[in-house]
């Protein structure tokens, strides 16, 4: 587990095929350059833990619930159609499925995905696909900080291990999220094939 | 690379090699992550040899790189699967119909060409989305209100040649009959216009559909005897007020009553859109925590009996069945309608009235945020996608969903006998009855109701996916048998709901495969849509 230390100073990178936008690199907040937003539904415990970790690095964190429509027609929009620029969330299934449609149409896929949920005997299940170290980030760590382990991962590098799939179930820590099942995922540019 | 049936890889390549002349190298997808995209993401069989797979895509920018791309494919027999926006979610999304095939993805043909808020309609091209056309409306400032489906993401050519629906007024709802005027490119690759889009010169393109002789159009949608690249759509003008009602009825059988009313006040232009719910369906929305003793009756084989819920409701105070109803118009024909609504639904004992919105268009932006269901009132949103949640009745978490969606008579009557009909079914099926005497039926189609249900799908539980496909096409089955037939359905789906439709030895399918061996003998369109095949994939075929 990555410690305190660990957290600090970190950016978020967008983990991704040309053309790499190292996070890092990008301004967030006030200066007026492309903008990477981190989508959050704080309406749930991993939602919350999610965003506090995101903000805590000085991310734009957006606050969503299952209908982002505004968020899309006035902030993402436009700006996909200039410029295809990186998106991470951790949401409900709707953002999640209309965002890996939107994305494909403005040469954008989801490089990770992660589906989480409590089940009936108080054990969590995550299935995780993607480059390794994402993944791996995500299912490691103690019970119920997969949301940490999922805000630490996107400041990891680009190109960090080949694609895999991850199907763990643990003992669920805190209360369950009502049966809800919650969605980390990253959006990054396509790899054109030549 | 995979290839399209009965062509070798050779003959492929050369085909897109001819492809890449016409379109730029760019814009062909032979492989890698852009190829990926075209998956249905909701499909029952993910995963599984039945999903169906393309071997290419090719995204042509123009009318005329469409019709280059048609004829080589046609030279090399090589079939072809149009998408426009490629959002049909729950219906096939953009993944071909027949494995193998080459994606013909509209997206880059996204001009809107005109929109005439005089005369109340738009004529665009099939790679326009809903939030294209909103923008562009918002933007320019036309007083017009689009009539929206659930998802917008998709757009008004492929949504209504696919026989959409909507949420406002009237006929609006019903996609396709708002259709006027199309351009459409054949399987030879020649272009063909229809209505007055046919007389050079015209201007009532998207005025008057049927020009003159047959009607042809419908044979575009659903169908695979051309690709549409233009399109006529009528808008509805914007209302000056918008009010939203509400009746509540205390009892099960109140719906005949109810119904009877409410479709001559339709009928008749004095309501625009009802909407029949009951507040003992549980609601498919995040973080419902649904009564065990509601659940309970639920989870009976079968879904319980009438009795019992309409007990339920008596002891919570709560009525049997709501209709929402919406009106558009000026303030004053809206709420004259209204009275006239309560005065005509007045008989029914027990019978309770509400207002549950009342705006003025254009709407302020905190009237929009608070409106109910943006779509009625012309607005996209995305809201719809949190259906699937995980409940005490959708014990499975979804990936995805698909439609079960049979037609039934505008009646109570046939609503009740669906309850019926389908409680047994899932009796039989040994399952959770996904509608019981709580559903009320869809109105999209506004002369007919749609008794619709969402199975399911997962990316990763197989068993379950097999289980939904198994349930899915029982039903349809036991639909037919009663003369309730799907109006859409997936591909996967298309061949057993083209079978339903079987009135003399299935003559609609015959008429359908004349006519598709007659224009496209190469069978290189969409082999499959609606049904028909060309002569060379039908099974049987001697």
């Amino acid at each position: 587990m990555i410690g305190r230390r660990g957290f600090m100073g970190l950016g978020l990178a967008v983990a991704g095929a040309v053309p790499f936008v190292p996070l890092g690199t990008l301004a967030f907040a006030a200066r007026e350059q492309p903008f990477l937003a981190v989508l959050a539904d704080r309406r749930f415990r991993a939602g919350e833990l999610f965003a506090r970790q995101a903000e805590a690095h000085g991310l734009p964190v957006e606050s969503i619930g299952d209908d982002f429509s505004r968020f899309w027609a006035e902030r993402l929009h436009g700006r996909w159609q200039n410029l295809p620029l990186g998106l991470a969330g951790l949401t409900t299934f709707g953002p999640f499925i209309c965002l890996q449609q939107l994305a494909r149409d403005h040469g954008m896929k989801m490089l990770y995905q992660g589906k989480h949920r409590t089940l009936d005997n108080r054990l969590s299940e995550h299935v995780l696909q993607g480059p390794a170290h994402l993944v791996e980030a995500v299912s490691g760590g103690r019970a119920g900080e997969w949301p940490l382990g999922f805000a630490q991962s996107l400041a990891g590098s680009a190109h960090a291990g080949a694609a895999c799939t991850k199907t763990l179930c643990v003992p669920m820590a805190g209360t369950p999220e009502d049966g809800v099942p919650l969605y980390s995922w990253l959006i990054v540019p396509r790899t054109r094939q030549a | 690379m995979s290839v399209p049936p009965g062509i070798d890889e050779k003959r492929l390549a050369s085909a897109l090699e001819k492809f890449r002349r016409v379109v730029g190298s760019e814009w062909v997808f032979a492989g890698g992550e852009d190829l990926e995209t075209y998956r249905d993401p909701y499909s029952v069989v993910w995963g599984e040899k039945e999903e169906t797979r393309p071997s290419a895509a090719v995204a042509p920018a123009s009318v005329e790189q469409v019709q280059g791309i048609v004829r080589i494919a046609n030279e090399y027999g090589i079939p072809l699967y149009s998408i426009s926006t490629g959002k049909n979610l729950g219906y096939g999304t953009n993944a071909p119909n027949h494995s193998g095939s080459v994606i013909l993805d509209l997206k880059r043909l996204n001009r809107i060409l005109q929109v005439d808020d005089k005369r109340h309609f738009c004529i665009v091209e099939p790679g326009v989305s809903y939030y294209d056309l909103y923008s562009h409306l918002q933007a320019n400032g036309f007083k017009l209100l689009m009539d929206l489906p659930s998802n917008p993401m998709g757009g008004p050519v492929g949504n209504s040649i696919d026989r959409g629906v909507g949420y406002s007024a009237n006929r609006y709802r019903d996609h396709f009959s708002s259709v006027c005027g199309m351009e459409v490119v054949l399987p030879n690759g020649e272009l063909l216009r229809t209505g007055m889009a046919a007389v050079p010169g015209a201007d009532s393109w998207a005025d008057f559909k049927y020009g003159y002789g047959p009607y042809v159009d419908g044979l575009f949608s659903q169908g695979n005897l051309g690709i549409v690249t233009k399109m006529g759509l009528w808008l509805m003008p914007q209302p000056e007020h918008f009010l939203s009602t509400q009746v509540s009825v205390p009892r099960y059988l109140d719906i005949v009553p109810l119904v009877e009313t409410v479709n001559y006040l339709e009928d008749s232009f004095l309501v625009g859109y009802v909407r029949y719910n009951s507040p003992m369906e549980i609601p498919r929305v995040q973080k419902s925590k649904p009564d065990p003793d509601l659940v309970a009756i639920m989870l009976q084989p079968g879904g319980g009996q009438p009795e019992e819920y309409e007990r339920y409701a008596k002891q919570r105070n709560m009525p049997y069945w709501t209709a929402t109803l919406n009106y558009y118009g000026p303030k004053a024909t809206v709420a004259a309608n209204w009275a006239y609504t309560k005065e005509r639904l007045g008989n029914i004992p027990g019978v309770k009235f509400s207002e549950l919105e009342s705006c003025a268009f254009p709407l302020k932006q905190e009237e929009l945020a608070k409106v109910k269901y943006p779509a009625t009132v012309g607005v996209p949103n995305l809201a719809s996608f949190a259906l699937g949640t995980r409940s005490r009745i959708n014990t499975e978490p979804s990936d995805g969903h698909i439609w079960f969606s049979p037609v039934i008579p505008r009646t109570g009557e046939a609503v009740i006998q669906s309850h019926k009909v389908f409680g047994e079914a899932f009796k039989e099926l040994g399952i959770p009855a996904r509608m019981g005497p709580y559903s009320g039926p869809r109105t999209w189609m506004y002369r007919s109701f749609v008794m619709m249900l969402d199975f399911y799908t997962s990316r990763t539980d197989k068993k379950a996916n097999r289980q939904v496909y198994e349930a899915f096409k029982y039903l349809v089955e036991v639909g037919a048998k009663h003369g309730w037939a799907e109006y859409r359905t997936a591909p996967l789906f298309q061949d057993q709901v083209a079978a339903t439709y079987s009135f003399n030895n299935h003559a609609l399918r015959r008429f359908n495969e004349t006519l598709k061996d007659a224009v496209d003998p190469k069978g290189i369109l969409s082999p499959g849509r609606g049904g028909i095949w060309p002569r060379h994939l039908r099974e049987g075929w001697t």
